[in-house]
């Protein structure tokens, strides 16, 4: 390629360039830089050292904090581990938690507690509702692309509107959910298996309920991994059905030692963004909360704390720190996922 | 050949310059005129009919400023406060910015707004910026909530930062029809009591300038239809709502936030006890108040649809009861006992000069315009507002000859009480709502009493309360950690 074929190219490939540096790069590298920064967004002054400041003039400035954003998130996380598996004995006439120079922000573990918590029940649960859509839908009946249609439909009606309705469904009081759970208790309560005064859960209106709450909605919107799953079970060799079927393999075993090895990529696939998108889960929680995390932050997930931290409280130095604990936690999960796939995931034509 | 490549050459010529002006073309009109140019701009956010009243507001102080070209800048739905913050950040803030008590001191604080003291010594002359002078001119509450006391001894003196253009407190909002379903009138009672019942006990009379709180009560339970069996009341007498709209009861129950100088928290009084132990009363004792989940539309929908019978809300609720043509009055906010105490929120918006603005004269002007008795007449008719210049409160009541609007200018002149501001806003309202949402809570396993919740106000285990504590602390500590033991002793620990 001649030095001109490349500037053409270069040419061509710059409005793309263009906003890779400005719209991506850019914010990335001044995230990073504030994320070791005290600023509240407001002023873009600097802070001098050797100024005299009081105290309550501080946020004022934009302030080299060094790594103080990351202890208190990461000094937050460990305390609030430690006592979650170890309970302190707590009591009023100490403080609860060490005072260290930078207070560690507990949020931060309830955030991320409440965010794992749903990311490890709503991906898997996701992931086989999907493929078991997705395996009644390979099925060569009349009108198969009409229901096609109709189960990826959620996928696109996601937004605002699909929140609303869901919130009504959790209703406690009115909603269509504890309505049938009301129906369906009915028998039990007057065979006195059930007491008389049992009552549906709060969902939303609890912090006990929440979550699986979201959980459930979540799987509404499995549309795009059940089309992966789709294309993926129509590309799995007719042949090997026959192979397994000659061997005397029923229907269980075929799915187990045939389908199942086929389908791993698209597994690991849905697997990898089904839990980078459930880490970055907020519209939902934001929406059905208010922005303010649910009943006692039963429903503060990552994000929302992040966006409560930025635009709520003004310290967006300490948002982007968080935000880049969360990019390490997923990265972690990502990598984890990759090294394992050598073991599970097979790809047709792959030296092994 | 060669022609070929002229012309190809002259083709991406021309595309990249096309591309160029597509997406540059707006920045530079925008930004290319020296800033003389530039239009004078005042942003404001608000719903449609405050979007007209802008209109013929600025349409006015067109006609007086002729050849002057004023840029509204609208912001409708939310996070008003957050787009104004990006626009200070980037130093594109309008001129003239509406702004709301809440939030406002936070900027001060950081150097955006210009302190008018200055302007309005120069402009309405000698004295006028003294804070009796400016209560003379504005309601009380309005001057207070965006000015303040600085310096020390001589040299202390009144600075004011925005100029109030309107507000309201919070009152009553009664529902004629859902009164008249529970056999309830509004007026003087005959023996001159807040509440008084015929003898067959089938009307009642309540007389809002003098009822009491436990009056109030036992006209919410009068007020409360039952529903079918199983299901929740047809009808509720009231809402809790936002945790700062009890604010009315709070203080007039005697209980407070913060003490005067606004240092320290006061949250674990006998008091405070009280008001949540009533806000728990009333919705499950009493069930004279729904839980969160028997009222998902919005209190607003549930009082337009009947289904609640008194709504506590400021003048910007009145719009749209008058759209929906609603039979619908105000009551005062009831007394603590009889001819006794009583006190409500107010709320007030204003107008700020941005600091960094190039034509701050022009922007005086404006502002100046906004607070004439022409600009707050406009306000008036549109009745969402009280106006702030005390001289247009007569053309307020006028404006709506059907409901009791006297009832805001006397609530504002006589009982209504500036919110517990800080700059420390946001940090309180979240530690506070969370404590009354768990005195609130519907399962009852769950639920705190109001000694728990005061406790949990005063939990330095959690990171929101321990941070209140750090830059509000409780006044008296002892109670404090009284309150905090009860909470951490309850298993009930969050």
């Amino acid at each position: 390629m001649t030095p001109r074929q490349n500037t053409i190219g270069y040419l061509f490939a710059a409005p793309w360039l263009v906003g890779l540096l400005g719209f991506t790069l850019f914010p990335i590298v001044v995230s990073l830089l504030l994320s070791f920064c005290q600023w509240s967004g407001i002023n873009l002054e600097f802070y001098r050292p050797g100024r005299k400041v009081a105290p309550d003039e501080e946020g004022k400035y934009i302030r080299w904090v060094g790594t103080a954003n990351y202890r208190r998130a990461l000094g937050g996380l460990a305390d609030g581990a430690k006592e979650d598996f170890r309970p302190p004995r707590r009591s009023a006439s100490g403080a609860g938690a060490a005072r260290a120079d930078v207070p560690p922000d507990k949020n931060v573990w309830t955030a991320l507690k409440n965010t794992a918590y749903y990311s490890f029940l709503a991906v898997p649960l996701g992931l086989c509702v999907a493929l078991a859509t997705a395996m009644l839908l390979n099925q060569q009946l009349r009108g198969i692309g009409l229901f096609r249609t109709v189960f990826y439909m959620p996928h696109i009606l996601g937004g605002v509107a699909t929140i609303m309705m869901w919130m009504w469904v959790f209703n406690p009081t009115y909603g269509l959910f504890n309505a049938m759970l009301r129906a369906a208790a009915r028998a039990p309560q007057q065979l006195g298996l059930l007491g008389a005064s049992w009552q549906p859960p709060d969902w939303l209106y609890g912090q006990t309920w929440s979550k699986p709450a979201l959980v459930i909605m979540s799987l509404w919107g499995t549309g795009a991994a059940m089309l992966i799953f789709l294309a993926a079970l129509q590309n799995v060799p007719e042949q090997l059905y026959e192979a397994a079927r000659v061997d005397g393999a029923g229907r269980w075993r075929q799915f187990r030692h045939v389908t199942l090895p086929q389908i791993t990529p698209a597994l690991f696939f849905n697997l990898v963004m089904g839990i980078i998108g459930s880490f970055q889960v907020f519209d939902t929680a934001y929406i059905m909360t208010g922005g303010e995390g649910g009943v006692n932050k039963s429903l503060l997930f990552y994000v929302l704390y992040i966006y409560q931290k930025a635009f709520h409280d003004f310290e967006f130095g300490y948002a982007s720190a968080l935000a880049w604990v969360l990019f390490a936690v997923i990265l972690a999960f990502t990598l984890l996922l990759v090294r394992s796939s050598r073991w599970w995931v097979y790809y047709e034509g792959e030296r092994r | 050949m060669r022609l070929w490549r002229v012309l190809r050459a002259a083709l991406a010529l021309c595309a990249a310059a096309g591309a160029a002006w597509w997406l540059l073309a707006d920045t530079v009109r925008k930004y290319a005129p020296a800033a003389g140019d530039q239009p004078l701009r005042v942003s404001f956010w608000g719903i449609y009919e405050e979007f007209e009243m802008w209109g013929h507001m600025l349409d006015d102080f067109r006609r007086k400023n002729v050849g002057l070209e004023v840029r509204a800048e609208y912001m409708p739905g939310g996070r008003y406060e957050q787009k104004v913050k990006q626009l200070l950040v980037a130093d594109e803030a309008a001129d003239v910015i509406l702004y709301q008590d809440e939030p406002f001191w936070m900027l001060v604080d950081h150097g955006k707004f210009e302190d008018l003291t200055g302007w309005i010594e120069r402009n309405w002359g000698p004295g006028a910026s003294s804070r009796e002078a400016l209560h003379r001119r504005f309601f009380a509450t309005a001057v207070d909530s965006f000015g303040r006391w600085e310096g020390r001894g001589a040299g202390r003196r009144w600075h004011q930062y925005g100029l109030p253009i309107w507000g309201g407190p919070n009152l009553l909002y009664c529902n004629r029809k859902c009164f008249a379903r529970a056999g309830v009138i509004v007026g003087p009672t005959p023996d001159g009591s807040g509440l008084w019942k015929s003898p067959d006990g089938k009307r009642w009379i309540v007389d809002d300038d003098n009822w009491t709180i436990d009056q109030w009560v036992e006209v919410l339970r009068r007020l409360t239809i039952p529903g079918r069996p199983g299901q929740p009341p047809e009808q509720f007498g009231y809402n809790l709502g936002w945790w700062l709209y009890w604010l009315p009861f709070h203080y007039t129950l005697g209980a407070g936030y913060l003490d005067e100088r606004r240092e320290h928290t006061v949250f674990c009084t006998p008091e405070v006890l009280r008001s949540l132990k009533l806000q728990q009363d009333l919705v499950y004792r009493y069930h004279v108040c729904p839980a969160a989940s028997e009222l998902t539309m919005g209190q607003s929908v549930g009082f337009l649809g009947g289904r609640l019978a008194i709504l506590n809300s400021g003048p910007w609720e009145m719009p749209f009861c008058n759209a929906a043509e609603l039979d619908y009055d105000l009551l005062h906010i009831p007394r603590r006992s009889p001819g006794g105490f009583r006190a409500t929120r107010i709320t007030w918006d204003a107008v700020a000069m941005y600091r960094g603005s190039k034509k701050k004269d022009l922007a005086w002007r404006l502002m100046d315009h906004l607070v004439t008795p022409e600009s707050q007449r406009t306000v008036t008719r549109v009745q969402r507002d009280l106006p702030s210049l005390r001289s247009e409160a007569g053309t307020f009541v006028t404006a709506n000859p059907k409901v009791h609007t006297i009832k805001f200018v006397e609530a504002a002149e006589q009982y209504a009480v500036m919110q517990p501001i800080t700059i420390h806003w946001e940090a309180m309202a979240r530690v506070f709502a969370r404590a009354v949402q768990n005195v609130l809570l519907e399962d009852p396993a769950r639920r705190l009493t109001p000694e728990e919740a005061v406790g949990m106000v005063y939990d330095d285990n959690d990171t929101d309360a321990m941070k209140l504590m750090t830059v509000l602390p409780p006044l008296d500590a002892n109670e404090a950690a009284k309150y905090r033991e009860i909470y951490l002793r309850s298993g009930k620990t969050r």
